[in-house]
């Protein structure tokens, strides 16, 4: 294929990308097997990157917490060494909060909490945080880990960016409403005959597009410098979609070539939402994707900015109407509960306990120093880390055995380098003998 | 197993033809879905989800049809999920875009101001970039994989490389075009 100048550029840019091969066939095979989406691994590893072992008596304090020995079962064995357990709760409109067990680095912390009903059926399996926050740190995500029928309790792992400046820290986590009960409703028919909708006398309102927010796609920027836009007059039609009730299209029609679907959310869901798609008669999924418009209608039929409709806009020239079909995607949130529970804890970190002054060089970035803790061996270092050079990393305990760590973390920090190299699980620190780092022994104190 | 004649015994295949799949286009689609998330562990299970799904699916691929692009189609729109679901996240936890990318946490595979570069175009703009200059695929072959006529695609094409070329200037990692000017 012959390139042009502008291709060529991109081409050489492109070809900087690196993409390490791994067994595709074995991770295919294993899920097919557990019919599994989720990465139970992975996500194990993920968690692996968030920690430091507290050194408590676990143990005698965990006795103490029911719900500790609940999070090791779920989570893993092995992780009972590092976690710290916390063990306080906060309880309102029925519902109790406990903060079970925490643990944190210098990068991240990983907080595990209960949600659990005590007087009714509002938590179940797909309870998901609406309005939450920590005191301190930045970047939370949390998902449910496991939800127990019986004694409806959700657990959920909390992780938070910011490790360093939780170290010590009071910090207050605050959940003040969360969403349950969504349904999923995908590769839904819509029964709509696109070649059946005529392509001219569609019914329009102007709509101020000064002030509405949250709209989507390439037209939404457009339509927010136009300032005025033409949609579809409000609820000329009212045609339902299969089993959903929280929203229906209110009207359909085409404005300027493009096709319109207008569609009336009224729902009691918080996160109510979905989108339109286009699929080939082999249900394939087109690429067309919508520009939306979020908007009201008032009782005179005039738009305003904020209300429960939503517009999508397709462009559909290049596209043979009679080979399409129209289909669509949504989420209800069925529930929406508030409530108001703060719990504070204190979280700590321990500084690990071995480390080696060391002088290695890798060209373009040198390590001064390796620290050792039972979630792995960190090289510290400067200069230009260079990601395609990983250095070898074995890990020599006591008893003779020897484990090499595979998994390796880097970023930058204060213009200092980190590498962690984290083994599946943790490993005792205390009868680690040396480390091999590309062949050179060092003993650490 | 050669390509024309795993196409002819996929859809009544079973786990050996699945494999012969992977080892002709795992690699493939690993990079075409690295280049449209920018993130090499979701690239990694998008392309597994893209072998399920086509595992799953056999029995519509139609024999004598290209299986590769039917893989692209599917590993395209499963992308294109994943990005639609990632954005979502960062609404819903207000995640910064920073946190929300495994790849910040894990080793770097595309740098940092390419990575920039490249997210100012959209998921689908990406994958035609991708597939038209690294993959080299004809507009003919393209129709097949996004179901869009060529035309069209052409000018989609032209547009994202010209916004490419632009967002690579901007991020000064693309000095050859301004070097003509001296």
């Amino acid at each position: 294929m012959k390139f042009d100048h502008d291709e060529e550029i991109i081409k050489d840019r492109l070809n900087n990308i690196q993409t390490p091969e791994y067994d595709i066939v074995s991770e295919v095979h294993k899920k097919l097997k557990q019919n599994d989406f989720v990465s139970k691994k992975k996500i194990i590893r993920i968690a692996m990157v968030t920690c430091i072992c507290l050194m408590l008596s676990v143990g005698v304090l965990a006795a103490t917490i029911p719900s500790f020995n609940n999070i090791i079962s779920i989570v893993s064995p092995e992780i009972a060494d590092i976690l710290q357990p916390i063990g306080k709760s906060s309880e309102d409109n029925g519902i109790k909060m406990e903060v079970v067990a925490a643990y944190n680095d210098d990068e991240m912390a990983v907080i595990y909490i209960t949600m659990q009903d005590l007087i009714g059926d509002r938590i179940g399996e797909s309870i998901d945080l609406y309005n939450y926050s920590l005191s301190k740190g930045g970047g939370f995500n949390a998902q449910v880990i496991n939800y127990d029928k019986a004694s409806k309790t959700a657990t959920l792992r909390i992780q938070v960016n910011g490790g360093e400046k939780l170290n010590g820290k009071k910090l207050h986590l605050s959940v003040s409403s969360f969403l349950s009960d969504y349904q999923v409703f995908d590769e839904v028919e819509t029964g709509i005959v696109l070649s059946d909708i005529k392509k001219t006398c569609s019914k329009t309102i102007p709509l101020n597009t000064e002030h509405v927010a949250g709209g989507s796609g390439n037209l939404f920027t457009i339509w927010k410098e136009q300032g005025i836009i033409q949609v579809l007059k409000g609820d000329q039609k009212n045609i339902k979609l299969p089993n959903i009730d929280f929203m229906h299209i209110s009207n359909i029609g085409y404005i300027d070539d493009k096709l319109h679907i207008q569609t009336k959310w009224t729902g009691k869901g918080k996160d109510d939402h979905g989108y339109f798609y286009f699929a080939d008669t082999e249900d394939n999924r087109l690429d067309i994707n919508p520009s939306t418009i979020p908007f009201g209608i008032d009782e005179s039929g005039n738009t305003k900015d904020r209300g429960e409709y939503l517009e999508y806009v397709f462009d559909l020239k290049g596209i043979d109407i009679k080979e399409v079909l129209l289909k669509g995607y949504f989420v209800s949130s069925g529930g929406y509960t508030e409530g108001d529970w703060r719990v504070k804890f204190k979280l700590q970190s321990v500084k690990p306990q071995k480390e080696a002054r060391c002088k290695l060089d890798f060209g373009t970035w040198q390590v001064e120093r390796i620290y050792i803790s039972q979630l792995g061996v960190t090289l510290l270092g400067t200069g230009e880390y260079d990601d395609t050079q990983i250095p070898k990393v074995y890990v020599n305990m006591s008893d003779g055995t020897t484990e090499e760590i595979d998994f390796v973390t880097s970023f930058n920090r204060e213009e200092k380098i980190f590498l962690k190299y984290i083994p599946n699980l943790p490993f005792d620190n205390t009868v680690v003998e040396s480390l091999n780092i590309n062949g050179k022994q060092f003993k650490l104190d | 197993m050669e390509e024309k004649v795993l196409e002819e015994s996929f859809a009544q295949g079973g786990e050996y033809e699945l494999e012969c799949a992977i080892e002709l286009y795992g690699q493939p689609l690993l990079r075409y879905c690295h280049n449209i998330i920018c993130d090499y562990h979701k690239a990694q299970d998008a392309v597994q989800v893209t072998f399920i799904k086509a595992y799953n699916k056999r029995k519509s691929f139609k024999k004598g049809h290209s299986l590769s692009g039917w893989l692209y189609g599917i590993a395209y729109n499963t992308c294109i999920d994943i990005l639609r679901k990632k954005r979502r996240r960062k609404i819903l936890f207000f995640i910064p875009e920073a946190n929300n990318n495994t790849e910040d946490r894990f080793t770097n595979f595309i740098s940092e101001d390419l990575k920039k570069a490249l997210l100012k175009l959209s998921g689908g703009e990406r994958a035609l970039i991708f597939s038209r200059i690294m993959d080299e695929k004809s507009y003919k072959e393209l129709e097949l994989i996004y179901k869009v006529s060529a035309a069209t695609l052409r000018k989609r094409y032209e547009r994202a490389k010209n916004k490419l070329i632009k967002a690579l200037e901007k991020e000064n990692i693309c000095c050859k075009r301004l070097e003509e000017f001296k």
